[in-house]
């Protein structure tokens, strides 16, 4: 049995983190005893109860395995649909909060690529801010944990890591690197 | 809906003598909750200069008798202590009077400059440039937040 989603419906699940899950699955049952160095370079997947390198997957998985591996395309137009979808909450637009301006939209939009890019993690929720802007969420399941990237009207960005309602991180993003860095933060 | 009377300002003063315990609410939609978190969302919360109403002088159920204010509304509360977070912010007694909602209870959070003399009562209209702590008092103030009663649909 191979453990990962299988329908097409979660085809944009990110594929790293059923690996991670279930990596961390045989970790609970003391299975697994080595620490890989870093979590991206995860390439294995539990099958028939064997983690086996994603190489070594039998062929009749391969395909499922193939429909995470989402063309960079597919994944652009998945949230450019998202951000162009999002909900203007009426009582914001009565309050006069503006809604987000094209500059933020487009930095939402690379932010969330970037971030896919480098970790292959696609955001829970994009939403509007009533801070005139964008939020990204991000939800690590396993950790109870989640990465939030607000990019405002101006351009300015800011991020944070939340943990079972305790603030672990929160800074300023002034550079790809701050980014990488608070998402590498999130997925550690 | 008929403002209660304990919330007309009846020729009362202003009030700056809060305690960290006590408690501040706030109203919230359904689409406001946070389900993963169990909290309220980071992106409805605005700050500076948020609306409040003071636990000592209103209960939770009051939060409706605004302008805007519904009867699927929510409430949550965070305590003043909350508020306080940091030093970044203070609460502030500020009654509306207003003929249709007056509201005697009426606080706002706003912000507090390390360089204010003790006592002073921060203006209204502050800003605070730093988008991370400010993102960051707006995240504690929902890991604080204590849903008083639950939003309908």
């Amino acid at each position: 049995m191979l453990i990962a989603p299988t329908s097409c419906d979660v085809e944009f699940e990110n594929p790293s983190q059923w690996v991670r899950t279930s990596i961390c699955l045989e970790k609970k049952e003391n299975v697994v005893s080595t620490e890989p160095e870093n979590e991206k370079d995860f390439q294995f997947v539990l099958v028939d109860g064997k983690l086996i390198h994603k190489k070594e997957i039998p062929a009749h998985y391969q395909s499922t395995l193939q429909r995470y591996q989402s063309t960079l395309t597919g994944i652009e137009n998945h949230i450019k649909q998202i951000i162009e979808i999002m909900h203007f909450p009426q009582q914001w637009i009565d309050d006069g909060v503006d809604q987000p301006s094209k500059l933020a939209n487009e930095i939402a939009f690379k932010t969330a690529i970037d971030i896919f890019s480098e970790q292959k993690l696609l955001p829970s929720f994009v939403r509007p801010s009533v801070e005139e802007g964008i939020l990204l969420t991000y939800w690590n399941n396993y950790k109870q944990r989640s990465l939030k990237v607000e990019i405002y009207n101006d351009g300015e960005t800011a991020g944070l890591i939340n943990q079972e309602k305790e603030i672990l991180t929160c800074v300023d993003i002034e550079s790809s690197e701050d980014l990488k860095s608070l998402v590498e933060n999130f997925i550690s | 809906m008929k403002v209660p009377e304990h919330l007309h300002i009846n020729g009362r003063g202003l009030d700056q003598n809060f305690t960290l315990q006590c408690k501040l609410f706030r109203s919230f939609r359904l689409d406001e909750l946070d389900q993963q978190e169990h909290s309220i969302i980071l992106e409805s919360i605005k700050f500076p200069d948020i609306s409040c109403n003071w636990d000592r002088y209103s209960v939770a159920q009051d939060i409706k008798f605004r302008r805007n204010g519904k009867e699927t509304d929510g409430c949550y509360s965070i305590t003043v202590e909350t508020a306080k977070f940091e030093e970044i912010a203070l609460p502030v007694h500020d009654p509306i009077n207003d003929s249709e909602y007056p509201n005697y209870a009426h606080v706002e959070i706003r912000i507090k400059k390390q360089t204010d003399p003790q006592d002073h009562i921060p203006e209204k209209g502050r800003k605070l440039n730093s988008k991370s702590k400010k993102m960051m008092y707006r995240q504690n103030l929902a890991n604080k937040a204590l849903i008083e009663f639950m939003a309908i649909a």
